[in-house]
Order: C-alpha cells, then sequence, then structure tokens
C-alpha cells in the first residue's frame, strides 16, 4: 500500500468541513460544521465533534481511513479547522482568560519588535506551536453501524483504530491539569520558547535557543512559565467489563481510559458507560522505550463517553418485531406459551406464571379527572420455605426492562423508599432514591417482604396506590415518582403457613397493605401422587443427564420475550361499554359470595380495580385495543385461583370433594328441613346448573346416590325424595 | 538423550529456529506447540523437565524449559509484545529480525538497537495469569511429583516432608538446606548423569534473593495465597493463543520457559503514571519473588493424584487393575474409616461416599453429584476434626481444615474480592481448586455477636454447600464462580450451616484425642496399601455413572409411596440426596451401573440415619 498523501488528505478534510451538510426538516441545507466553525470562532463552543456517519455519507474511502488511523487524523482534522478558522471569524471576541490576553501580547510584541514582519530572533522551529494558539478540541464519533465491543475483544490488532467498548467505570482520578505546551523565558535576553508535549513527562529545556543568547554566547537559562502554558484538563478512569461479557469462570477483564479536555468529568466510580476512543499503546520515551523491550501497556484515548443504564442499554437493539417473530409468538396458544417461557426452569406453577406475565405487561393506567389509577399489577407471593419463590423473583428481575431486586430488609441506608443524606463533601443535602425510587416504570421485586422496616411499610402503602413516594425531611419536601409494579415475596411467620388462620396473621401484614395486591398468592408443598411421580422423574432425568428434560415447546427466547412485552405495552385497550355490566354483575357476584363463605381472604373495592387491570393487560398480550369478555373471565379466575391456593388447603384435612360429592351437598341443602325430604327434579337441575355443573354430571350423581339408597327417585324423574 | 538438553536449558534458541522455518505471521505458534508436544510425548521425557514446585528458584536457569503445577488466581489483561521485531546494528547498520515469543526482555546487544516504529514489527498479545501452588495440596502429592522428577534433588523428597509446613520467611534453615542441596546435585550429577543443576553462582534471581534475605521476612509482598499457611512459588504465567479456555481456579500443568531475568524490575520499577504503587505491587512483582513463566504447552489437570496417569480412561491398566481389586480395597477402606470413627459403621459409610463425591455436572444452578456431611455427636470436642483433617489429608490430594471460632468468621474474608487500587483479586480461603476438600470445625464457635462480615462468610459458606459457588465481590456487582468443594461439617450438635447429610455419631469407644488415635492408626497402614487407596478414591470419583431404567422406575415409585404415607417424609430435597447416595454407593464399588441390592442399601442407610437422629433429637 503506497504511504497516503497526507497534504491532500488535508485538502479533503477542508473541504468536508466547508460543504457538508444535512437536510433538516424544512427541506433547506443545514451546514453542520460551518456552523460549529463559526461557533468555534467565536469561542461559543469548544470541542467540534466530527460524526463519522457524515464523513462516510461525504466520502467512504475517508471514513474508513479515520478509523484505521484515528490519531492521524485528528492532527490533520486539527490543522485544517485552524486554517480555515479565521474565515468563519464575523466579530472580534472579548478576552477570557489570562491566556488570550497572553495570545494577544505575543502577537502585538511581534508586529512591534518586527513591524516588517521579518522573523530574526527565532529560527522557525521555535515559532508558536500551532497548539498554543488553538482554543477548540476535536473528536470523532464512530459510526452508528459500529458495534460496541467487550473489553476483552479489543485486540492487537485495534491499535491505532477507533473502537467503542461498553463497561462499568472502577476507579476516576481527579482532573488535573496536563501541559501540553511549556513556555520559557529567558533571563538573559527575555525571549519566549515554546516546547509542545506529546507525552506523559517531559525533560524541560534548559539554555535559550534564541538567536541573541546563541550569538553572544550568554548562556541564557530558561524559566518555566505557568502562566503562559497551555494545560487541558485531563483525567484517567479505569473501566471494567460488564459482568454479562465475561465468560463463565473468567475475571472480568478493565482498560485504562485516558480523558482529556472537555470528555473529562462526565463519569464517576460505578458509572456505566459506552466509550468510543483510539486504542493505543503507551509511549515512552527515551531510554525506556529501549528498555521496555517487548511489552508496551496499552489505553484508550476517550473521544466520546456516554453514560448509560440498563434500559438504554437494551434498548439499543431493541426495535419492532419482524414479521416472522410475531408469527412465532402469536400462535395460537400463546398465552400459555408465554407464561411458561417465565423461568421454564420451574416445574409446574402454571397460574402464578400467568400473573406473573400479566405483572410485566401491566393494565392501563386511567387518569379520570385528576384522580391517579394505576395499571401496574402487584403481586404478592407467599409460601413454605424453598418452594422456588425467589427464583420466580431473580427471574422476573431479569426478565423485566427496568427492575430492582432488593430484600425487605434492603442492603442499603437508604431502604427502599428514599433518604436525605448529607453530602460528606459539600455537606449540602441530597435526596438519594431508594430500590422503589430505582425501578420507576418497572418492576421492583422484594423478597423478605414480611421483614420490611417500619419506616418503609408506611411509605410503601403510598407506593401501591397512588405510585409516589412524598418526602418531608430536612427541609426538603417533594414526591417522587414511583411507579412501580411490585412483586414481593413473604415467608409464612411460624415457618409455614397455617391454613386455619387469616392471611394477615399468617403473614403479620396488615390488612391495608394486603388488600394492595392484587393477586395473593401462596405456594405450597402438596403431596399428589400423579404431581409427585412426574416430579420424581423430572429429578431423576436430571441426575441422569445432567440437564433439565426437554420441555414440549420451546421457551421463547428472553429477548424476544422482552420485545414483545415492549410492543404489548403499547397498546391502550378500553374497556367497552356492553362489558361494564358484565364486570360490575360480577362483582357483585363476588361480594355476595366473600359475604356467604367465611373467607380467609377479602373483596373490596380494590378488587373490581384489579379485574379490571388483569383484563387490561389480557388484552395488550394479545395485542388487541378492546378488552372482551374471555379477557374478564379469564382474569377472574385468575383472581379465584389465587383465592383457592389461600383458601383450599383450609379443607385439605377434610376428604377432597370431587364434583359428585359438591353436587350431592347442593341437593342435600336444598331438602326442607321438617317434613318429607322430596324435592322437584327441576328444581334441582336449576339450582345445579347456575352453579356451574353440567347436566349429565348432575344426573350421573343423583344415580349414583340412589344405589346408595340415600335417596330415590319416581318413575317418572320428577321427584327425589330423602330415604 | 542427545538434544535433549538442548531444549530443556536452551528452549528459545530451539524455538528461534522452528519459528525461522515458517515465514513470520503464520503459525508459529502451533508450530512451537506441535514441536514440544511431540517431545514431551512420553512420560519418561517429561520427568526430565525441572519443576518449579519441588526446586528453588535459584537452582533453575533462566530461560530454561521448567514445568509448573498450579491454580489460576487472577487473570490479568492482555499484554501486547513484539512477536517480530526488527534491530539495527549500529556500527554495521545491518537490520536483522528476531522473533519475541516467550520472552521479556529484547535480545539487544550494546552495539545494537531495537527500531520500535519498523514496520516489518509485528505485535501480538499474550494472556497473563497469576497462579499460585495448588491450595491445600496435601504433602504426600507434594513429596510423590517430587520422586518422580528426574531433575529434582533427591534430598527433597525427603526433607520436604518436614520442609511442607514451613512459611515462606523462615530464610535460616535456607543457607544450610542449600549447602546440602548442593552436595547432593553434584553427587546425584555424578552417580545418575542426571541434569547439571544450576549453581547458586547464577547472576540472575538468585543474587536479589540473597540481598533479600534478611529483609524479606519483614517486607514480603502479600503473595495472595488462598490459604494462609501456604507456601511454595507464585508465578506470573503468560499464555499463547488458548484465551477463553483457562478459567479462574483451573488446575493446572504449565511446560514453559522461566524468565527470572533481573531487568525485569529494572524496567518495571521506574516511575509509571499508567500504574500506582500498589497496583505495580500485584502486576509487576520483582521476578525473583514472582518469576515469569512463558508457557509452551499448558494441560489442565482434572486431578491431582501423582499415582495416577493425567486421562482416567476405562481402558487404563492402572485402573484397570484397581478396578480387579476394588472390593478388597474398599472394605480396608472402610475399616480405616470405621476405625477412624471409633467402630462407627454407617457413619464410615456415609464418609466413604462423601470422600468419592464430586461435582459431575450442572443442571442450570443446581449442582449434581455433590454430598455434604455432617458428623456430629460427642467426640467433635476429642478433636474430631482434626483427627478427620488428618484422615483425609492422608487420603485425598487437597484438603484444607477452617476452624470457624467467631472471631475468624468477623475478620476473615472468605469469599475473594476485587481490589480496584492494586487491580487485583484479593484471595480468600474459599478460592480453592476442584475436588479441595474442605473440613469446617464448628467446635470451635462460641457464643457472640456475627458481625456484617461474619453474616457474609456464613452465607459464603452456605452457598458453597448448597449451591457449589462462591460470589467473588467485585464491588459493584458480584459474580458467581462455581466450585466443586466437597465440604465436611463437624459439630457437637446439628451444624447451623445447610448440609446434605446429618449423622450424629454412635461411638462404640470414646479416645482421649481422636488425632493421635488417628495418626497411629495411619502409621500400621502400609504404604502400598494407603497408595492404592488414594489411587481408588480418585479413580472412584472419576468413574462414569448411568442408572438404568429399572432402577429408575424403582426410586420413582418409593418417592411417590413414601409420599402419599406422610408428604413431609421425602422433600424434593430428599429424593435429591438419595439420588445422589445411590449414585456414590455404586461408585464406591467402583462400578458404573448402579443395581437394586445398592438402592436397597441406600435406602436402609437412609432409614437408619433417620432413626439416629430422631432419637437424638429431643437430647
Amino acid at each position: 500500500m503506497p504511504p497516503r498523501d497526507y497534504t491532500a488528505e488535508k485538502g479533503k478534510v477542508t473541504t468536508f468541513l466547508k460543504e457538508f451538510y444535512t437536510d433538516n426538516q424544512a427541506g433547506a441545507k443545514e451546514f453542520v460544521y460551518s456552523q460549529q466553525l463559526t461557533k468555534l470562532a467565536h469561542r461559543e463552543q469548544v470541542s467540534l465533534v466530527v460524526d463519522l456517519d457524515h464523513v462516510s455519507d461525504h466520502d467512504p474511502d475517508l471514513a474508513d481511513a479515520i478509523i484505521e488511523n484515528t490519531r492521524r487524523y485528528v492532527t490533520i482534522f486539527s490543522d485544517a479547522v485552524q486554517e480555515i478558522l479565521p474565515d468563519y471569524k464575523e466579530k472580534e471576541v472579548a478576552f477570557k482568560d489570562t491566556l488570550d490576553v497572553y495570545i494577544e501580547h505575543r502577537l502585538l510584541m511581534e508586529q512591534r519588535a518586527h513591524p516588517d514582519g521579518q522573523e530574526v530572533t527565532r529560527d522557525p522551529c521555535n515559532k508558536y506551536p500551532p497548539e498554543l494558539m488553538r482554543r477548540f478540541e476535536v473528536y470523532f464519533k464512530a459510526p452508528s453501524t459500529q458495534k460496541h465491543l467487550a473489553i476483552r475483544e479489543v485486540k492487537a490488532e485495534s491499535i491505532g483504530h477507533l473502537v467503542c467498548v461498553k463497561g462499568i467505570v472502577t476507579r476516576a482520578t481527579e482532573v488535573k491539569p496536563m501541559m501540553t505546551v511549556a513556555t520559557y523565558t529567558c533571563d538573559t535576553c527575555g525571549n519566549e520558547t515554546y516546547q509542545p508535549i506529546a507525552s506523559s513527562s517531559f525533560m524541560p529545556l534548559l539554555m535559550c535557543p534564541s538567536q541573541v543568547c546563541t550569538t553572544n554566547r550568554s548562556g541564557g537559562r530558561l524559566y518555566l512559565q505557568t502562566r503562559g502554558s497551555k494545560f487541558i484538563k485531563f483525567q484517567e478512569l479505569k473501566i471494567q467489563e460488564h459482568s454479562d461479557q465475561v465468560p463463565v469462570g473468567n475475571i472480568p477483564r478493565s482498560m485504562t481510559v485516558m480523558c482529556r479536555g472537555e470528555i473529562t468529568r462526565q463519569a464517576q466510580p460505578g458509572d456505566h458507560i459506552s466509550v468510543c476512543g483510539i486504542f493505543l499503546p503507551m509511549l515512552r520515551q527515551g531510554f525506556r522505550q529501549i528498555a521496555q523491550g517487548l511489552m508496551s501497556e496499552t489505553f484508550l484515548e476517550a473521544h466520546r463517553i456516554i453514560k448509560m443504564n440498563k434500559t438504554e442499554d437494551d434498548e439499543l437493539d431493541a426495535g419492532d418485531l419482524t414479521e416472522a417473530e410475531l408469527r412465532h409468538v402469536a400462535e395460537d396458544d400463546f398465552y400459555d406459551k408465554l407464561a411458561s417461557s417465565i423461568a421454564p426452569e420451574i416445574y409446574g406453577h402454571d397460574d402464578v406464571k400467568k400473573a406473573l406475565l400479566l405483572l410485566l405487561v401491566g393494565g392501563v393506567d386511567k387518569s379520570p379527572k385528576g384522580m391517579k389509577i394505576r395499571g401496574n399489577i402487584n403481586i404478592c407471593l407467599m409460601g413454605d420455605p424453598g418452594v422456588a419463590k425467589s427464583q420466580l423473583l431473580s427471574y422476573i428481575d431479569r426478565l423485566a426492562l427496568r427492575s430492582q431486586y432488593t430484600t425487605g430488609r434492603g442492603s442499603s441506608g437508604v431502604g427502599l423508599t428514599a433518604a436525605v443524606m448529607k453530602d460528606p463533601i459539600t455537606g449540602e443535602m441530597m435526596l438519594e432514591g431508594g430500590a422503589l425510587v430505582l425501578a420507576d416504570r418497572g418492576v421492583c421485586c422484594i423478597d423478605e417482604f414480611d421483614k420490611m422496616m417500619d419506616t418503609d411499610r408506611t411509605a410503601i402503602h403510598e407506593v401501591m396506590e397512588q405510585q409516589t413516594i412524598s418526602i418531608a425531611k430536612a427541609g426538603i419536601m417533594t414526591s417522587l415518582n414511583a411507579r412501580v409494579s411490585i412483586l414481593a415475596a413473604a415467608n409464612p411467620a411460624y415457618g409455614r403457613y397455617n391454613p386455619k388462620k387469616s392471611v394477615e396473621q399468617n403473614i403479620q401484614l396488615p390488612a391495608a397493605l394486603l388488600s394492595r395486591f392484587d393477586l395473593l398468592w401462596l405456594i405450597q408443598d402438596k403431596a399428589d401422587r400423579e404431581n409427585d411421580l412426574r416430579l420424581a422423574q423430572h429429578i431423576t432425568y436430571v441426575h441422569q443427564h445432567n440437564v433439565h428434560p426437554p420441555l414440549q415447546f420451546r421457551p421463547l427466547d428472553m429477548r424476544l420475550m422482552r420485545r414483545y412485552i415492549a410492543l404489548c405495552q403499547r397498546k391502550q385497550p378500553t374497556v367497552p361499554e356492553a362489558l361494564a355490566e358484565y364486570i360490575t354483575g360480577a362483582y357483585v357476584e363476588m361480594r355476595k359470595e366473600a359475604r356467604n363463605n367465611k373467607d380467609m381472604t377479602f373483596t373490596s373495592p380494590r378488587t373490581l380495580l384489579a379485574i379490571l387491570r388483569l383484563s387490561t393487560a389480557l388484552a395488550r398480550l394479545r395485542l388487541a385495543d378492546t378488552v372482551e369478555k374471555e379477557d374478564v373471565n379469564e382474569a377472574m379466575r385468575l383472581m379465584e385461583m389465587s383465592r383457592d391456593s389461600l383458601n383450599s388447603n383450609a379443607d385439605a384435612h377434610v376428604r377432597t370433594q370431587n364434583l359428585t360429592d359438591q353436587i350431592y351437598a347442593v341437593i342435600r341443602d336444598m331438602a326442607p328441613v321438617k317434613g318429607v325430604k322430596s324435592i322437584k327434579m327441576s328444581d334441582i337441575m336449576e339450582q345445579c346448573t347456575s352453579k356451574g355443573f353440567k347436566p349429565d354430571r348432575i344426573d350421573a350423581c343423583i344415580e349414583e346416590y340412589e344405589e346408595l339408597n340415600v335417596w330415590q327417585v319416581n318413575a317418572a324423574r320428577t321427584r327425589l325424595t330423602f330415604i | 538423550m542427545p538434544g535433549v538438553e538442548d531444549w530443556i536449558e536452551k528452549p528459545l534458541t530451539v524455538i528461534q529456529t522452528v519459528v525461522e522455518r515458517f515465514p513470520a505471521g503464520t503459525y508459529e505458534i502451533t508450530k512451537v506447540k506441535e514441536y514440544f508436544s511431540k517431545k514431551l510425548q512420553s512420560e519418561e521425557a517429561l520427568a526430565w523437565v525441572p519443576s518449579i514446585n519441588s526446586c528453588r528458584l535459584h537452582q533453575l536457569t533462566d530461560s530454561s524449559l521448567v514445568r509448573y503445577r498450579c491454580m489460576v488466581q487472577d487473570m490479568f489483561g492482555p499484554e501486547l509484545y513484539l512477536a517480530t521485531y526488527s534491530v539495527k546494528n549500529l556500527s554495521t547498520g545491518a537490520v536483522t529480525f528476531r522473533s519475541g515469543h516467550y520472552q521479556d526482555i529484547a535480545a539487544c546487544g550494546s552495539e545494537e538497537e531495537i527500531q520500535p516504529s519498523a514496520p516489518e514489527n509485528i505485535t501480538r498479545e499474550r494472556a497473563t495469569l497469576y497462579c499460585v501452588p495448588i491450595p491445600g495440596e496435601t504433602t504426600w502429592v507434594k513429596t510423590h511429583y517430587a520422586s518422580q522428577c528426574r531433575t529434582t534433588v533427591h534430598s527433597s523428597s525427603s526433607s520436604s516432608l518436614c520442609r511442607n509446613k514451613r512459611v515462606r520467611g523462615e530464610e535460616e534453615d535456607k543457607a544450610c538446606d542449600e549447602a546440602m542441596d548442593e552436595e547432593f546435585s553434584e553427587n546425584s550429577h555424578n552417580r545418575r548423569g542426571d541434569i547439571k543443576l544450576k549453581k547458586t553462582s547464577q547472576p540472575s534471581g538468585n543474587q536479589s534473593a540473597d540481598s533479600n534475605n534478611g529483609t524479606q521476612s519483614t517486607k514480603l509482598p502479600d503473595l495472595n495465597f488462598p490459604l494462609p499457611s501456604e507456601s511454595g512459588q507464585a508465578c506470573l504465567v503468560k499464555v499463547y493463543g488458548e484465551d477463553e479456555s483457562l478459567k479462574v481456579n483451573d488446575m493446572l500443568e504449565v511446560i514453559g520457559i522461566l524468565s527470572v531475568d533481573p531487568s525485569i524490575a529494572d524496567n518495571d520499577s521506574t516511575d509509571d503514571d499508567l500504574m500506582n504503587a500498589s497496583e505495580k505491587a500485584a502486576h509487576a512483582p520483582p521476578p525473583s519473588l514472582v518469576p515469569r513463566v512463558h508457557a509452551v504447552l499448558v494441560r489442565k489437570l482434572s486431578h491431582n493424584n501423582p499415582l495416577l496417569p493425567p486421562d482416567l480412561l476405562p481402558g487404563n491398566p492402572v485402573v484397570a487393575r484397581l478396578q480387579a481389586g476394588c472390593e478388597m480395597l474398599r472394605s480396608q477402606l472402610l475399616s480405616v474409616l470405621e476405625h477412624a470413627l471409633c467402630g462407627d459403621a454407617l457413619a464410615a459409610e456415609y464418609l466413604l461416599c462423601h470422600l468419592v463425591s464430586g461435582i459431575y455436572a450442572r443442571a442450570d444452578v443446581m449442582p449434581l453429584g455433590k454430598l455434604s456431611l455432617n458428623l456430629s455427636g460427642s467426640l467433635a470436642k476429642a478433636g474430631l476434626a482434626a483427627g478427620l483433617n488428618r484422615l483425609i489429608t492422608s487420603l485425598k490430594t487437597q484438603s484444607h481444615l477452617l476452624p470457624l471460632s467467631l472471631n475468624k468468621m468477623n475478620t476473615l474474608h472468605l469469599a475473594p474480592r476485587k481490589d480496584y487500587d492494586a487491580d487485583r483479586l484479593i484471595s480468600g480461603q474459599l478460592q480453592l481448586g476442584g475436588g479441595t476438600h474442605l473440613i469446617l470445625d464448628e467446635v470451635a464457635m462460641d457464643s457472640g455477636t456475627l458481625e456484617a462480615t461474619g453474616v457474609q462468610n456464613v452465607r459464603a459458606l452456605s452457598d458453597v454447600i448448597q449451591w457449589q459457588k462462591v460470589s467473588y465481590d467485585f464491588k459493584y456487582h458480584t459474580q458467581d464462580f462455581s466450585v466443586d468443594i466437597p465440604v465436611l461439617l463437624v459439630s457437637e450438635g446439628q451444624s447451623f450451616l445447610p448440609k446434605d447429610v446429618h449423622v450424629p455419631l454412635q461411638p462404640c469407644h470414646q479416645p482421649e484425642d481422636l488425632d493421635c488415635h488417628v495418626q497411629s492408626h495411619l502409621s500400621q497402614i502400609s504404604d502400598d496399601v494407603i497408595n492404592q487407596m488414594r489411587a481408588f478414591i480418585t479413580v472412584c470419583q472419576k468413574m462414569n455413572y448411568s442408572m438404568d431404567d429399572g432402577i429408575q422406575q424403582e426410586l420413582q415409585e418409593e418417592f411417590v409411596r413414601v409420599r402419599k404415607e406422610n408428604p413431609a417424609a421425602m422433600s424434593v430435597n430428599d429424593f435429591h440426596r438419595l439420588l445422589s447416595l445411590v449414585r456414590l454407593l455404586t461408585l464406591s464399588h467402583c462400578a458404573g451401573q448402579s443395581t437394586s441390592e445398592i438402592l436397597q442399601r441406600a435406602l436402609h442407610m437412609e432409614r437408619e440415619r433417620c432413626a439416629r437422629s430422631q432419637t437424638q433429637q429431643p437430647l
């Protein structure tokens, strides 16, 4: 490859800067860089960020060349800008700092000493270095097509290239001034001498090189002029790989990042950042260059630092689902499939998983006339120790786009809600958000919910209904948004769930708090032959083949799930007029039932809202715009199931009732207490079907008990008499 | 053996000739590896390569071929080096090209100058691993390896016994040892024609070591050994082209080129702006303390038993011989265990299963094949932990005894954590290689408050026992590393830590001091027998295992049946334990297929054990 002609390249760069334009919305040409150059000339802007997308539009070869040999092009761009900058100067600028004054003075002095413009005292190599006069910085922005690399993927081949990496900042030094041009004055002749510094250390000049001193052999000594030298801000960062980029069993790698000028102070330890920069070996000078032998250290010279959070990070590769993916998701049994793709390694618990899926999707927020009704679904999982509650929680934490996982005790002093802290350095009061605030618009998974601190417990009431956290501490009065879905896991107070006691007693949480959960779920470890056998087979399979047995279906990819859920969340389904009546009817029925049965749970107006939330979530899941009757039915079924999980075990000690038994119980209750115990068949049919039993089952029941001589049916089969 | 000296003593020259045969930038690394693996095919040839583990550093020559048995403690960032560089002779102006593989320092004469920016230079990268000797490696393993090595001084095998417990700082006896070593080396050189060991006149590492002698014990930098009592040589191993396959905590055998040139230290000691002092101490320690080894061949050790060949294929004669006499060996071993446990046969049976346990696979996060054992009873006070440690130390390849005293729990950091100042992973006592036996002595625990660190440590221990993982603390996040550490808990009552099996001991007699009791018993067993037992345990551990459908059915039926009667009597965990127990019992018979008898035996053992713990409970 012939060496590049860099003078020609400079010409190209100049034309690019002058001529590049984009079409703005109005259709007019917008000269992106010319505008910026004007600002640079007027000192209104310091950094010039060159977007390589633009360069590539203008001249693809040039863009490639820049990526391959970035350091060189930084110089070329700087020179080019410096050259054309005076053309953009439209007005004189006011001096801002000493360096400006110095520059001005130098120019004046030059003119006064040599009005004819001739340079006599100075040899050409000792004139003002361009860096000294330069007041702008050039940075490149990597093309949008360039992928982010993991730190361990940046290899020797990338030296000198523009690379993009992601990582977490583990160390950041203070911002220090770094000398770029050292200025000296001579104690004999008073001439100034300049020394541009490119590396991290330099050897100070001692003898005055000016013509006066050299011809007179006066041996003028040079003294460093701090004020006349040019310094730039400098900061060193250390970044470390994200934990998901580290192969199993490896230690995360780290990399040094050097930031200069405007790039400094952009990140602090603990921040997740994406850095674009030039990967360079550490250059050493003089003796050490030889002594260092074969090794060299490397660093990244930062050109662009972006702070990220978990969501942005994921959104980068989100985008819409393709047709094929959508078809793959939206098959007939998509509801079951999606639900069982949640924590596929946990066996069973289908209804719990369905509820969790709805929690991820969430219902629709409503704000009629300023009142706010939350759409987020709160779920509480209770259960005996060791029934995979925590695994479910941590899976949801991983699956949700935005989520926080904490325990009721909370890991930091901030706790779950928020705290007012005193900044140790400035002494200012500042607000620090806890897990609930950090999970705004997401899911907050709280393990050991029952062991929550009292201060948090009061605050969580507000979060769960109003979705805000109010703070009035240390003169700070504010209300923070906490639009979160809460997924809590709680252990029963006495080790095991006691079915004879109510939920409040079992978990020792007030009813006011429990009623704020849309669904309360009790996961229990129960014996049942068929389940047990399947469980045993599952476990033997695991021991035999070292993997979980192949599932009947292929669980959906986590990323696909995430994107599908994001798509669902964009829908805003409404409840049609016709359904409203149906829902109210159902609700009234539930209230009535709750009054009649001595229930361990409670039915409150919140239940109605919960049904609405669940149904809208179901409609969202179907990507539909209106809620349908099936959605309401499924929502009620889930409510019923969660209720059952709490109640059914009350009669677990009694013989489990089958359908026939239930029908028998209904018929028995119908029989008049006194007199002849005889009932009309048509009445029986009416009563039983209204309770949801099918006619053939009722007939079977009547026949069975007739054979047992419990009752008699007359020949016409119109009347039933107890014996 | 003509030529041997060449590739052992001057491997770099050999490499240079190998590399020169190929055009620059091609697969020279692969070719070098091929060359050396061909040379080192036989055990015999391997034995000629001196080992860092059994020699002292000053006995080895700079840039000679060495062996190193180690565990990866930390991984540093990759390092760029010049694979090919051009050197200009200043007097003649001639330019030559040299290879920079497997070296730290450029070969450059006084008349020559390296041209760092010559276009022909090729930059490559190599990974740097910080390796420590395998933590918890037992004495007999060290001794055996040392005796296998042809080049080591023979006295070391006998004296290493007493030397093993030696702390690094103890330098007094070194001088006399050295004299002895020299004598021996000369003797053996004359007598057996072994390779001449480099004498102490070596100018490189030795001088600095000598000059440091007085001060070393006081300002010795932390070598980051996982276990505090460890001694040995830590090395920086530079690995070429096997990036991702090596993991932290892997046990490796490295064959590579030693680099102890003191100029490395000069090079790094100049003040450097990229590293601060603590970072430098971690990443660029003086080569006399932490030598560099440029790995030519790296082999992962699946086990660390010197009595067995590195790969245990079923057809291997050693394995076959063991299998033939396995029933005899098993009963012998059982009787030893039973004796150590003062005649408790059931506990001995469980202990045997525990000894052959080891993770064979993981289903997602669930480790399979572990069986953590909790032995409790009045014996615990009579030094049961120490006795069991002695027993296990003499049977297994690695083991570690950790007394859980309150003070220790509150002050130690058991799990490794990252130090961002020095940019290294500070080791903890739970950073152990695969198959290292961990004995936790709960008797040492006294009443008091567990502080935050203590709670963390207890959690770390429970994680190891339950999930066989250790969460390394990276300050901003934690990362889980899988481990394979069988845990044996010794406690008076039931342990407060989780465990798979709890066996209350029912000893027939009660010796005063169990440690002495075990020691006296072990001393009666002949070396040959005990060696066979050692091999037997390792072979059993590595057996392939399968369960046929009949047994599976039987087990499942059992599960369903028990649950029908009483759901509390058989939980999912109980079933996991039963399956593991059946597997381990089968393995302890050196068999790969479980049978109905074994299943019955396992069920019987479980029943007996349950009965025991129930009678114990009211007490």
